[in-house]
């Protein structure tokens, strides 16, 4: 079910009544029952693998808490992770692999023509799968207990707000969120309902119009200029953070209207001052997910130069490769890995540092935004060729006629404006959120942002629907 | 209470959206798009800069059902495509052509722009099914400025209309309900779409108990709304100017009702019009309202006014030989 869809704006406020007019033994599985069939809205065959990873990682860390000996617990440790691991493997990369073999064997003479077995892949499965893992992980190093009760680790796994797209919750935050007693309060509703409005906003009013300009360039790039390139490119950064920050809001706000908190996953992310600030700000709950249970484990920073580089370039092709089975993510995940690897060897120096801390803080910012950028293209393009083409455009220059050359000047302008707008909004967000500011303005100004940003979501939203980006993995 | 206060402050920003929805609303043409709508957004989305068209028609319902691409291409070895537009202005063709023009590849040799006898009749705010338009929220502020000076506009109607048309194709208040309460979407469905090819939509369907829009008030209009007649002649001069051939052409009418239309003020006016403009810029111009009758049988109709398949194959042949005749 889609955030942006009639059934949702049925579905949930059926759910909320019922949610809070309930009594509190029968609310978690009233919301199990709600994320089940918002999830199984879509293709209720896959509940069954929300179902296993749920069981798997229940029964595994109430043993691996009950268990004191090491090799047991490691073992349960290992079937967690191999039954998580083997799901994502089969239904994201199992194609992939096969299809990069055959690409090898292909080059060693070996020809095969046969049928490949193209899975579908379930929505979100990167998302819960990592939610359920952490949840696993967190038990064996004796973080948290175990969840005694199956109904509310069930719920923990597939809590409709935030299963398809994340954020990726930790069991330590979300558990406690959910169990608590939730009692309806108009300031949270207010405070959610903010939040979806601008969710909505940044996706719909935003993102999807950028998507017209950058599809209409991405789609066929030997058709238009640097110009047209850059533009879209730039155009891409905004549309996949307000596209995957405005759902976020959009989860975060509909999980706040029941009561519950979720973590916020971004910080204005295109302020950062390098690639390693980028990743404190951008899908805040992943990267912090790959630090501690891929980065730390792998050495961090604590074991010498050799394997810390070793640990950040491994950490940012798995991240890259979570993104998708595709050797563009691939590519995406080394740009930035490369980067952060030379940022590290960087700041070992003193010489280097002292000249990168003269360098002004506007110029380092463009420098993080470009290099953000030139990844952006790789995330983007269906393929290697399709980047290089993208690329390869870069020297033909014509100048303005060609920048606008997919679309009008008008529709040009209204675009920029609305990248101004949202920085001018993250600006005066600081480092809170949006919404949160809205909060302190005067009434009249409150309101007219409500009702003037409803129209604008209404009115303003482009005829082709753009899924959300961030569905796809 | 404060759980009261907080609904009552939902009731009031839903029905204050509502309140400024309705009078939204109030601007648009009744009815609402067709439920064809959707194969028409579809047609006209083949349209793109991956293949280069010789030919275009442009202008309004009765172009886009009366033009065959598949047939014009056989008579012409040419690559056409159909993009009639539902209640397209004049004034709007202006600034679709502008957008058309930027998004096929290269240029047409010819653009042919489909007549209808109360193109100058409508008010500005025609044309609200025109997907780049609707779109289109500054194309829309154009439209709305458009003729703001002119003392025409306050008698021929407000252009609001265009701007806030998105409204009705975006699924608002109105539609949203009607579709809740009825438990379906009811609306008419106006053509029985087989294919779609190049921005046309194979419509079969043929209405024989149909009176209505046999009487029309517009065609007591003896003086055409003069924005839309400076924005066509603005049209030709545009497209003249990029060294495009341009033709008119007017579909033929049903038997009945013709005997309103021929003698009316309002295509008094239109053919004085098109035949000033014609001579003015030497445009070919084809008129096939006076050819009705015995050869454009009721069955070639969909219903009094627009073409059915069979009248579009028949239409589409004769307008190929007219085209072959004026252009190489």
């Amino acid at each position: 079910m889609l955030f942006n869809s009639y059934a949702f704006v049925i579905f949930f406020p059926i759910v909320a009544t019922g949610f809070f007019l309930l009594p509190q033994r029968a609310r978690t599985p009233w919301l199990l029952l709600a994320s089940y069939v918002f999830y199984g809205y879509w293709k209720p065959a896959y509940l069954v693998l929300i179902a296993i990873s749920t069981l798997v990682d229940y029964v595994c860390g109430r043993r691996i808490h009950a268990s004191s000996d090491p090799k047991i617990r490691k073992r349960l440790l290992i079937v967690s992770l191999v039954v998580n691991l083997g799901i994502l493997f089969f239904f994201k990369y199992l194609l992939f692999v096969a299809t990069s073999a055959l690409w090898l064997a292909g080059l060693a003479g070996f020809e095969y023509s046969g049928q490949l077995w193209d899975v579908v892949l379930p929505v979100g499965i990167s998302f819960y799968t990592f939610q359920s893992m952490g949840y696993t992980i967190d038990v064996y190093r004796e973080k948290i207990p175990a969840e005694r009760s199956l109904l509310q680790f069930a719920l923990y796994v597939s809590f409709f707000p935030q299963l398809v797209a994340g954020p990726i919750e930790r069991a330590g935050h979300l558990l406690p969120e959910l169990r608590r007693t939730h009692r309806f309060s108009d300031a949270r509703a207010v405070e959610g309902l903010r939040l979806v409005l601008w969710g909505f906003i940044k996706k719909v009013v935003i993102a999807d119009r950028l998507a017209l300009y950058v599809n209409m360039v991405y789609g066929q790039p030997e058709a238009y200029s640097a110009e047209a390139v850059l533009i879209a490119t730039a155009f891409f950064a905004v549309q996949i953070y307000c596209d995957f920050s405005g759902y976020t809001d959009i989860a975060r706000g509909v999980a706040r209207l029941l009561g519950v908190r979720l973590m916020r996953n971004f910080n204005r992310p295109y302020i950062a001052t390098s690639i390693r600030d980028f990743w404190h700000r951008w899908h805040i709950s992943l990267s912090t997910w790959f630090r501690d249970y891929v980065y730390i484990p792998l050495g961090g920073s604590r074991h010498g130069l050799r394997r810390t580089c070793y640990a950040l370039a491994i950490t940012f092709l798995l991240s890259g490769l979570w993104h998708g089975a595709n050797w563009t993510f691939v590519v995406w995940g080394a740009i930035h890995g490369g980067f952060a690897v030379l940022e590290f060897l960087g700041s070992r120096r003193e010489a280097l540092r002292a000249v990168v801390a003269r360098v002004p803080m506007a110029l380092r910012r463009v420098l993080v935004v470009g290099v953000v950028c030139f990844a952006w293209v790789f995330f983007r393009a269906e393929s290697l060729e399709s980047a290089g083409a993208i690329l390869g455009r870069l020297d033909r220059w014509y100048g303005l006629g060609g920048a606008v050359e997919p679309t009008t000047w008008g529709q040009l302008l209204y675009m920029t404006g609305l990248v101004m707008m949202l920085q001018l909004a993250e600006h005066h967000g600081r480092d809170r959120d949006f919404p949160e500011r809205i909060a302190r303005w005067p009434l009249l100004a409150r309101w007219f942002f409500y009702i003037a940003g409803a129209l604008a979501v209404l009115y303003l939203a482009p005829q082709q629907d753009q899924p959300f980006i961030y569905f796809q993995f | 209470m404060a759980n009261f206060r907080f609904f009552l402050k939902l009731a009031l920003f839903f029905g204050l959206l509502w309140a400024i929805d309705q009078g939204f609303a109030h601007f648009l043409e009744a009815g609402g798009a067709p439920r064809d709508y959707r194969a028409f957004v579809e047609s006209k989305e083949q349209f793109g800069s991956d293949r280069a068209v010789d030919v275009l028609f442009v202008g309004d319902s009765h172009i886009a059902d009366a033009l065959v691409p598949g047939v014009f291409e056989a008579e012409t070895g040419k690559e056409p495509f159909n993009y009639g537009v539902y209640h397209l202005s004049p004034l709007e063709t202006r600034y679709l052509l502008e957008d058309l023009l930027r998004r096929t590849r290269g240029k047409p040799e010819v653009v042919v722009l489909g007549l209808n006898p109360v193109m100058f009749a409508r008010g500005v705010d025609s044309g609200v099914y025109t997907p780049r338009l609707i779109e289109d929220p500054l194309i829309r502020a154009k439209l709305f400025l458009a003729g703001g000076d002119d003392p025409a506009k306050a008698q021929q109607g407000d252009n609001l209309g265009s701007l806030t048309a998105a409204a009705d194709k975006l699924h608002l208040f109105r539609p949203a309900l009607e579709i809740l309460r009825k438990g379906g979407d009811d609306r008419p469905v106006t053509r029985e779409v087989r294919s779609i090819d190049r921005g046309y939509l194979e419509n079969h369907k043929h209405l024989d108990e149909t009176t209505e829009w046999i009487e029309d008030a517009r065609l007591e209009q003896a003086e055409g709304n003069p924005i839309h007649k400076r924005y066509f002649e603005e049209t030709i001069r545009f497209l003249q100017d990029k060294g495009i051939g341009v033709a008119f052409v007017n579909t033929p009418y049903h038997s009945r009702r013709w005997p309103v239309v021929a003698p009316s003020p309002c295509y008094a006016d239109f053919v004085r019009t098109i035949e000033a403009l014609a001579a003015k810029y030497d445009v070919p111009a084809f008129n096939l309202a006076n050819e009705h009758g015995g050869d454009w049988p009721d069955d070639h109709y969909l219903e009094f006014e627009h073409l059915c398949y069979p009248g579009a194959v028949k239409f589409t042949r004769l307008i190929a030989a007219f085209l072959r005749e004026h252009f190489d």
